[in-house]
């Protein structure tokens, strides 16, 4: 079955905050919810402060806990395409969902005293068009993907690795998306500059 | 938001910015107010998107902040602003100002007394009419220059003749690209996809930044250079590619002028091992780098502006345009060396371009009187005969962004009158007697192009204006009406065209040509890219005396520079560390950051240091911190970052509406060497400044227990 | 979380479990020691009903629309806060049906062995709830032991206190109670304490719940306020006063607020080492 899912590529994300914005541009949600979030990579994942980062929404789950979690049946998984869906008039706001995802994906609104989520801009979907953050990034580092026809292996990298360090292993969730990890510059020249290699590799060339 | 079933009436804007990438945006509109706004996909360069700055407009637009009246501040008896507002209309506020400009002008002779502040908070054609609005008034006083760029264009200028660059989008073609002092990442995001492209395409980026940048991280080599040394580390390079023979002869003798006293400059006094300590890289890096990038070709160098803010600032741009000329990569697709361009800048300037009233004319009072932008303070405490009276501010921020801040302070309380346009609070319209509210760019019609890519696009009026917010040339048109309604003839701006007649008096056939279109109007079904070549100086005639590319530069030496880009040591640190403020990811300069929302993404204001200064000093991550030098103070909290050297402490240069935070209280106005020839002024050195640090309160040990724990 | 939002599910837990509580230990004294106790036998389902209401009605508060309450079974296949609902839906109509039949001098061993059960399986969809992903620290049995802990402890002390008068227990019986509290209250004091103990060894968020409770002035105030009680037992020759019973009840409140606020939850981690 279709399982839409984002492709997050940490290698090509600036820690730009495009996407979280471009979220707010299409939804004005209240200050504090954000549906899209930037998470800075800390130092055993990535070396340099604030240069490394995961941006994250909802991870539309092959088996949401937020759905499972949901007393009055707000959240919908869509047939056509795995899309995770929060009915915002069944909500009663009682919080469980917010409680129960290990992503944090459902958060509070607390205007409407309700919860809500990333909705993967699926009216946009339904019109052929890409999803406020996809569309906005400005190096394609959010992409969609199905993940059901598997041209991202779960445990494949590059690209594609599913549970990549700092991002919370749940595996019964099955959570559809998959990351490209980051990477660091390296050296120009390790050893001593040699003129003569040099002057062999330009002349070769 | 379903786009589709004609919910929303589209219109164009381009946001009006200064920075390189000049976004073409289509903005959705129902029941009057703006839904979201989109990137234009019509041009290749914004490509459907926007930037986290772009997609905060709405917030802005309708941000709870904005000022939409005009506003009065009373002074008390001493002359002092007494920090009371209140609401006046229009008519109040104008005929405030009317009375204020013919006092001036009777009491002095002259309108040298009102002084013009405009800086680049809005690049919009039509936001010239505040120029064009004082021009009508009469001769008054003008800053001039541009802290911006303007060693680099001189420098530029010594060297081709005119800065001129390739297209960005011409970065694919490339296959070793030198980022030097300069962060796409941050500063032009949509530029990174055409570095990525060439990445992909096997090409190699290297960054070279004294700061370990979000661009360095993206990179696949890594170089910190000590700050203001990049010009020394170019001409090592220089030396080691003609010493390896790794240079291109035959463009040098083709197309250059000068080349053997650049040589014999280089062998004579360039000398890899002092390069190496001075640069602070090793020698076999500077090794690699120059064989890497001479003979990979084509190769190309993007300049940043922040490594020509520097008192050698023009010289080490000279010296990094002579690595594109040594390899022959000048006038290639995908090689130049890319610093900006104004080849777009061909627009009749017709708001800006206005003539004194024929009563100052007769008069022959003679012409406006100059001032150096980059030392407003100085320049206001100096101005004399007459002193400057009044200062007319808009589009511009000084009290947050200008240099010597107390200075600065010092010089506003000198000023008798200040009017401020703007949509918020800043600093500055903190300390204005008239606050007039002025419209963003969904509320009036421009134009806008870039310096940096080759797109021209419209900027349609999307949206009523908010309250009684006014675009600056109806502020112009409703001054000229006031003055000459008070004063007749004493005003001469234009009150009768409409704002289609503002924008297709812009227009020209040099335009409609250089964008392959016959009206302005085909532009609301997209931006344009200009119809030419994406290489600049592909004939390799270049605008210079010889039409050679100039090593040695008779021009710069008449200008009192050296002729050929020789290196010189930078300023003399007089504290143990460097201070540079660059820009923030989350601003430009001092807009932006003071959304609500930009704020809940970024909260407060820190400083940057190296963990081997913290430990020295005692600080620890987080820690309340006071950065001082003899000038004054900045008191933030500490990040403890390996993303920045040894020997230097970073400010981002942002207002925070919630945090007494300027940087500008530790940067002078100490000049760079150039910048006087294309601009009018020296640039600045916003980069060669020093400062000290320390812990500002010893933190207590907390109560180690919390009640609620994490929330 | 704010933590005032969380004062309803504080109240929820606490006083449906004390209900259960109630109920289970009831059964079992009554036909464990059926010549030691005197009873007006419907003060147990009454007692235990007014409190399970209490606990239901203050839970709605902790709902953005308490009226939505009403629709809060609609999710019976998946959601354990629906079978919970359903679960203490029953659990009070076996109250109910127990209250009117011992009004009516029937006591039926059957029934009230169904009150108890219906109470457990309440009690335990209860503390699955609060087992899902986002709280690692949790996702375990301690929701259901610390339950189990509070519902004990609580239905003991309900028991202890003898309703005005309503119940009165033979000095064997008072003794044998006595004693169960007392070592109860050790044993789940003890336990108050390895819980942190045990998180230490799990993943980082784990650790950091931890170190919450470590920190945490409600953690120490819990443990202390359960040490002040044994205390008092020892003191005065194992009688289980009134004033114990409150200062376990005290504690067991200050255990489920810090068991609502002190939870590091996973998306807090996003970003670091989970390791």
């Amino acid at each position: 079955m279709k399982q839409l899912g984002f492709h997050f590529n940490a290698k090509k994300c600036l820690g730009c905050f495009t996407c979280a914005m471009a979220c707010k541009n299409m939804y004005h949600q209240p200050t504090a919810v954000t549906w899209r979030k930037l998470y800075n990579l800390d130092d055993p994942i990535y070396p340099y402060a604030f240069r490394g980062f995961y941006s994250l929404a909802c991870n539309h789950c092959e088996t949401p806990a937020c759905l499972r979690a949901c007393p009055v049946g707000a959240y919908a998984k869509r047939d056509t395409d795995g899309v995770v869906i929060h009915d915002q008039n069944k909500c009663i706001g009682c919080g469980n969902c917010i409680r129960s995802c290990p992503f944090g994906a459902p958060q509070y609104n607390e205007e409407l005293k309700k919860a809500e989520k990333c909705s993967f801009c699926w009216q946009r979907l339904d019109q052929n068009l890409e999803p406020a953050c996809v569309l906005s990034c400005p190096v394609n580092a959010i992409e969609i993907i199905d993940v059901s026809t598997n041209n991202m292996e779960p445990t494949q990298a590059p690209p594609g690795i599913q549970f990549p360090e700092g991002f919370p292993e749940s595996k019964e969730l099955n959570p559809s998306i998959r990351f490209t990890l980051p990477k660091t510059p390296d050296l120009l020249c390790s050893g001593p500059f040699s003129t003569k290699i040099a002057k062999a590799k330009k002349d070769n060339s | 938001m379903s786009v589709k079933d004609g919910l929303y009436q589209v219109f164009r804007n381009v946001c009006p910015r200064n920075c390189y990438d000049t976004c073409s945006i289509k903005t959705y509109v129902a029941d009057g107010k703006i839904q979201f706004i989109e990137g234009a996909p019509e041009s290749s360069f914004t490509d459907g998107g926007l930037c986290v700055k772009g997609y905060s407009y709405i917030d802005r637009v309708y941000s709870k902040d904005r000022v939409t009246y005009p506003m009065r501040q009373m002074r008390q008896a001493s002359g002092k602003l007494s920090g009371q507002w209140e609401r006046v209309t229009w008519d109040q506020a104008l005929t405030t100002i009317a009375y204020k400009i013919h006092e001036i002008n009777k009491k002095d002779g002259s309108l040298h007394g009102l002084c013009l502040a405009i800086g680049s908070g809005n690049h919009g054609i039509t936001n010239n009419s505040p120029e064009g609005m004082m021009s009508s008034l009469g001769y008054t006083t003008r800053t001039v220059g541009t802290p911006c760029w303007p060693a680099g264009i001189d420098a530029q200028t010594y060297d081709f003749g005119e800065m001129w660059c390739n297209d960005p989008e011409d970065f694919v073609n490339s296959k070793y690209i030198i980022l030097w002092g300069v962060n796409p990442a941050w500063c032009s995001v949509h530029t990174m996809k055409f570095i990525y492209t060439a990445q992909e395409k096997g090409a190699k980026v290297v960054v070279i930044d004294p700061v370990f940048t979000q661009t360095a991280a993206k990179a696949d080599h890594y170089i910190q250079i000590k700050p203001g040394t990049d010009g020394l580390l170019a001409l090592g390079m220089a030396q080691f590619m003609i010493d390896q023979e790794f240079i291109d002869t035959s463009f040098i003798s083709e197309h250059t002028l000068g080349y053997k006293r650049f040589n014999s400059y280089l062998q004579g006094t360039i000398n890899l091992s002092d390069v190496s300590k001075t640069c602070g890289i090793p020698e076999n890096e500077i090794q690699q780098l120059a064989f890497e990038f001479a003979t990979t070709k084509p190769a190309t160098i993007w300049v940043g502006y922040g490594m020509q803010r520097h008192t050698n600032g023009g010289a080490n741009v000279r010296a990094i345009d002579a690595l594109g000329a040594l390899t022959g990569n000048i006038g290639k697709s995908g090689g130049g060396v890319r610093y900006g361009h104004k080849t777009n800048r061909i627009f009749n300037y017709f708001a800006a371009d206005m003539s004194a009233p024929e009563s100052v004319n007769t008069l022959g009072t003679g012409s406006n009187r100059a001032i150096n932008t980059n030392k407003l303070a100085q320049e206001i405490l100096d101005a004399a005969d007459p002193p400057i009276r009044m200062l007319w501010n808009t589009c511009r921020n000084p009290l947050s962004q200008d240099f010597n801040r107390p200075l600065l302070e010092k010089a506003f309380k000198k000023l008798e009158f200040i009017v401020c346009v703007d949509q918020f609070m800043t600093m500055t319209a903190q300390q204005a007697d008239i606050f007039l509210p002025v419209t963003t760019l969904f509320e009036e019609e421009s134009i806008n192009v870039a310096y940096w890519h080759y797109w021209l696009g419209i900027n349609e009026k999307a949206i009523e204006p908010i309250g009684e917010c006014k675009s600056n040339t109806q502020i112009a048109i409703d001054l000229s009406k006031k003055m000459n309604e008070l004063y007749p003839g004493s005003c001469t701006f234009p009150t009768d065209l409409s704002p289609d007649d503002w924008i297709e008096k812009e227009f020209n056939d040099a335009v409609y040509t250089m964008y392959g279109i016959t009206s302005w109007k085909e532009l609301k079904s997209g931006s344009k890219r200009a119809l030419i070549d994406p290489v600049a100086w592909k004939d390799k005639i270049f605008d210079t005396p010889s039409k050679k590319y100039e090593f040695y530069s008779k021009s710069a030496k008449t200008d009192g520079h050296k002729a050929l880009p020789e290196s010189f040591p930078g300023r003399d640190s007089t504290m143990p560390y460097r201070v540079l403020t660059p820009h923030s990811k989350f601003a430009i300069h001092s807009q932006f950051q003071n959304l609500d929302v930009m704020e809940s993404f970024n909260p407060e204001p820190h400083v940057s240091i190296h963990p081997d200064i913290a430990a020295e000093k005692g600080i620890t991550d987080g820690d309340w911190v006071r950065v001082f030098n003899t000038q004054g103070e900045v008191i933030v909290k500490s990040r403890v970052t390996n993303t920045v050297s040894k020997l230097c402490l970073v400010l981002y240069e942002v207002w925070f509406k919630n945090h007494d935070y300027c940087v500008q209280n530790l940067v002078d106005d100490a000049s760079s060497d150039m910048g006087a020839l294309k601009t009018g002024s020296l640039g600045v050195a916003i980069h060669d400044q020093f400062a000290d640090i320390e812990k500002v309160s010893q933190k207590r040990p907390g109560f180690p227990f919390k009640f609620w724990g994490q929330s | 979380m704010k933590p005032v939002k969380e004062i309803p599910l504080v109240l929820l837990t606490i006083f449906t479990q004390a209900a259960i509580g109630l109920s289970l230990w009831a059964t079992f004294f009554l036909y464990s020691y059926p010549d030691g106790i005197y009873l007006f036998t419907p003060v147990i389902p009454g007692v235990a009903l007014v409190i399970l209401t209490v606990g239901l009605i203050s839970s709605v508060f902790h709902l953005g629309h308490p009226l939505g309450g009403i629709r809060s079974m609609g999710n019976l296949k998946f959601s354990w806060l629906s079978k919970e609902i359903l679960a203490f839906g029953v659990y009070g109509v076996m109250l109910v049906t127990d209250l009117v039949l011992q009004l009516n001098g029937v006591s039926s061993l059957p029934i009230q062995v169904l009150v108890c059960l219906c109470g457990s399986v309440a009690l335990y969809t209860s503390s699955r709830i609060y087992r899902n992903a986002g709280y690692p620290a949790l996702n375990n049995f301690i929701p259901l032991l610390s339950f189990v802990g509070t519902s004990v402890l609580l239905g003991l002390g309900l028991l202890n206190m003898g309703f005005l008068g309503f119940f009165v227990m033979s000095t064997e019986v008072s003794a044998v109670l006595g004693q169960t509290l007392f070592w109860t209250l050790i044993i789940f004091t003890v336990i108050h304490f390895l819980i942190p103990v045990y998180w230490l060894t799990g993943n980082r968020v784990m650790r950091t719940t931890s170190v919450n409770h470590f920190r945490s002035i409600l953690f120490w105030t819990r443990g202390l306020l359960s040490i002040w009680a044994i205390g008092l037992f020892i003191f005065s020759n194992q009688n289980p006063t009134l004033y114990i019973f409150w200062l376990i009840f005290i504690g067991e409140v200050t255990g489920r607020v810090l068991f609502f606020n002190h939870m590091a939850h996973a998306s807090e981690n996003i970003g670091k080492s989970f390791v």
